[in-house]
Order: structure tokens, then sequence, then C-alpha cells
């Protein structure tokens, strides 16, 4: 019966050379052979029911971001050296950590609490208030980032539908009720006055888009629709932290 | 396409069957062309040697991205993003059931309009080397689909995170989407497609796509 097997062996390889010179059109739908699979099947999608409202306010920040922003930045982040702009940075940071470990706690999660709380008095001692970031740079100890909205989503409220915000940016419903409820965590607003309190969280957010300065153009002109890129990208990003 | 052992041509569990059936007739024609269309494509480690292959090439291109040019860029990189990606199945994706309603004439000319634009974008994004690195950080699996996590890390030292997503078909393994930062590049594209496709059709996306594809060229000689 050896000829059989040789007969069934040409059979195969002819079968192979005819399937590779003329595919059929199964294959045409589907030449790399990946099926039915979707990488995206996971990807989450937000209700944008206001998006006329949230396209004005989009092309406000846009113009802000140019007009504003960029101008006074780019000044800042020539004179003033990268470190010192990263210590005022893990110095706003430190203050907001009441925030990661209410959230962290909130979340029965006893290990990122711990981090938290090691890690702001390690800073804020040994750190000059934070200025140094000592508890990551020696021991290891990185930010766990945690907040109400990150919270809210992990006991499953959804992020209900897209917001955009002037001088803020993206947000949604739950982030928007988040970040509210992440002001009065925060001690300078008990610490001082509301305009000073105002005047230090926008020094706070000058200071931290500074250091990202060039992200957003980069971004913002390699997409084919920015609003809809700056949106899902939000979401997306949003979404990760939660699952972390 | 399935082969006489119902698996697809050029995959693993067609060429094993095709190895039994030569170990057995014991023809060293057969072993021969068994070997040969298993070269290539398989093994557990071929998709981060596939990525970290891919970082190498972007890290070569940065390095000579001032003396080559754009031009010189996107010809170093092509063959690298067309091995590296599937990205037949990257533009399928991108415009969901759209692709069914495309005439065959502009499928094609999608496709390589798509294909044009991703190297045109890596060619343009990636233009000069000033100390960054990839670092290849964990590889897992699920469901078929494996996960490269690497990092970017500027010379400043702020990382960039870069995770693969691959899936091994007909010509072996491909990055079938990349997350930047835990973004799903994939899925950015679609939604930005379909706005696209919604409100211009399908020449108001090829010509939204060669005009992304001008502004690389233009942006990397300025």
């Amino acid at each position: 019966m050896r000829w059989l097997r040789w007969a069934a062996l040409l059979v195969c390889l002819a079968y192979l050379a005819a399937g590779q010179d003329a595919p059929s059109d199964a294959s045409t739908e589907d030449p790399e052979g990946f099926g039915d699979f979707d990488p995206l099947e996971k990807v989450v999608q937000i209700a944008d029911p206001i998006q006329p409202w949230n396209r004005m306010w989009f092309r406000f920040n846009d113009g802000f971001y140019y007009r504003v922003f960029r101008p006074l930045a780019r000044p800042y982040t020539r004179y003033v050296p990268r470190t010192l702009r990263r210590g005022f940075s893990n110095m706003f940071h430190n203050f907001k950590s009441p925030v990661s470990l209410i959230n962290a706690l909130l979340q029965a999660d006893v290990r990122k609490a711990g981090t938290v709380a090691g890690r702001f008095g390690l800073n804020t001692v040994f750190g000059f208030a934070g200025y140094f970031d000592l508890a990551e740079a020696h021991w290891g100890l990185e930010e766990p980032e945690e907040d109400t909205a990150q919270t809210m989503g992990r006991y499953g409220i959804g992020p209900g539908f897209y917001i955009v915000w002037p001088f803020l940016g993206p947000s949604t419903v739950r982030e928007t009720v988040g970040l509210a409820a992440d002001t009065f965590m925060v001690p300078r607003v008990f610490l001082f006055e509301t305009d000073e309190w105002i005047a230090i969280t926008a020094a706070d957010y000058f200071n931290e888009n500074a250091l990202r300065l060039g992200e957003y153009e980069s971004f913002t002109s390699g997409a084919i629709e920015p609003y809809i890129a700056l949106r899902d990208a939000y979401i997306q990003n949003r979404q990760k932290r939660i699952e972390e | 396409m399935k082969n006489a052992h119902g698996a697809m041509p050029g995959t693993s569990r067609g060429c094993a069957g095709l190895r039994r059936q030569a170990r057995r007739s014991g023809g060293p024609v057969a072993l021969m062309v068994a070997a040969a269309l298993t070269v290539g494509s398989t093994g557990p480690d071929r998709p981060r040697e596939l990525v970290e292959g891919f970082h190498a090439a972007l890290i070569e291109a940065m390095r000579g991205g001032d003396k080559a040019g754009y031009l010189g860029r996107f010809s170093a990189l092509e063959p690298a993003v067309t091995e590296t990606f599937a990205l037949g199945f990257m533009a399928r994706r991108s415009v969901g059931g759209a692709w069914n309603e495309f005439s065959p004439e502009q499928q094609s000319a999608y496709l390589s309009k798509y294909a044009e634009w991703s190297v045109a974008t890596f060619a343009g994004r990636f233009k000069t080397w000033s100390g960054e690195r990839f670092e290849t950080l964990s590889t897992s699996r699920e469901d078929g689909t494996v996960a490269v996590d690497t990092q970017l890390v500027k010379r400043n030292g702020d990382t960039v995170a870069f995770q693969y997503k691959l899936r091994e078909g007909n010509v072996g393994w491909r990055v079938v989407d990349l997350h930047i930062d835990g973004v799903s590049q994939l899925a950015l594209t679609r939604s930005q497609y379909a706005g696209v496709l919604k409100q211009e059709g399908f020449d108001g996306l090829l010509r939204t796509l060669q005009q992304k594809i001008d502004e690389q060229r233009v942006g990397s000689t300025e």
C-alpha cells in the first residue's frame, strides 16, 4: 500500500499549491487565517449624545492650548529646569495622597493603601515635603494613582456619557462626579481661601501639562479626526486604570 | 481553505500533518517541503523576536533619520512594518462592515493606501534618535493572542508603554493591534474611519489618508 501513501501525499501537495495560486472566496475575506477573531471586542464605547456641545468646548480648549497655554509653557520649560518642574509635580502629587489613600481603602486594596501611606510618610519627612520622590527612587514604591471615579468604576458604575469641560478637557458623568469628590479630599481646599486654592490648582495643572508639552500636538496632528481620537483614547485610558 | 487534515495550509497543524505523512512514507522530498513550510512561522519566542526585530528596525531608522530623510526612513521601515503587522487584517477591521460594501477595486485601493499610511505614520513619528531605547518587559498569552509588553524609554527617563497583540495565522505570527499607553490604536483608527466614511464616503477616506501621508512627509522635512 506504499503507492497509496505517495498518492495521498501528492494530492495533498497539489491541494496546497492550488490553494496558494488560487485562493477561494473565503480566503479573500480571511487571507491571514485569523477567523472570526476580533481584537476590539473588549474595547469600551462611550455614548456621546451632546456632541455639538462637546465639539464646541473641544475647539475652545484646542484654541486655548495653542494661543494661551503653549506660549506660556514654552518659556517656562525653557528657563525652568526639568528637575525643578518634576520636583513641583512630586510635591503636588504628595499633597494629593489622601485621594489615593481613601480610594484604595474604599476599593479594599490594603496593599495599595499601605504603599500610598508609606510613600506619603517617607517623601514628606525625607523628601522635603515630597519634592524628592525618594520612596520610589530608594524603596521602589511606585505611586498607585487611585481616584473616586476609578472606585465608582470598580463598583460597577458605568461612565455615563462623554462630556468635554472648558479648560479641564475630556470627562464623563462618572469622572465629573469623581473629580468633584476628589477636590474635597485634598487638604489644600481646607487650608487655603478659595481664590488661593484655585490659584494653586491652576499652577498644578500648568506645571503638570508643561511636563507633557508637545504630546497634545503630536497626538492631534497624527489623528484623522482629533475630537474622536481624543475622546476614545481618554475613555480607553480611564478604563485601563479602573481595571488595573 | 482547509487541507486534507482540516487545517489551513501553512498553519502548524497543516504542516504537522504533512510531517507525519512524510515520516510514514519516508519520502525525503516531502520532508524538505514540510520543513520549508515551517520556516519562520512558529516557536514560542517568535512573537517576542518579531517585536524586538521591529524595534531594532525603528531604532536603526531613527539613528539614520536626519541623513536618510523621510523617504529614506519610509523605505527602511516599509519591509519591517509589512512583515510585522497584519496590515490587511487591520485595514479590514478598521472599516468594519463597510469593507463588504467596497467594490474589489476600492478594496484594493484602500488596502494599498492603508499600508502606505501605516508606514508613513512610523516614518513620520520616529524621525531622529536622541538616546531612546525599547525594552521588552514580558510576554503573556490569552485565547491564542500573545501580548508582548514593551516600553519606549526616552533620554530623560520617561517611558511610553507599547503593548503588541499578536496572532498566529497562515503566514506566521503577526501584530494585530498595538496599544500605546493602554490605548488600542486599531480602535482609534476604527472610530475615526467610521466618522470619515459616514460624512465623506469612500473617496473622502482615501483623500484623508493621502492628506495624512502628505502631512507626515511635510512635517518630517520641515
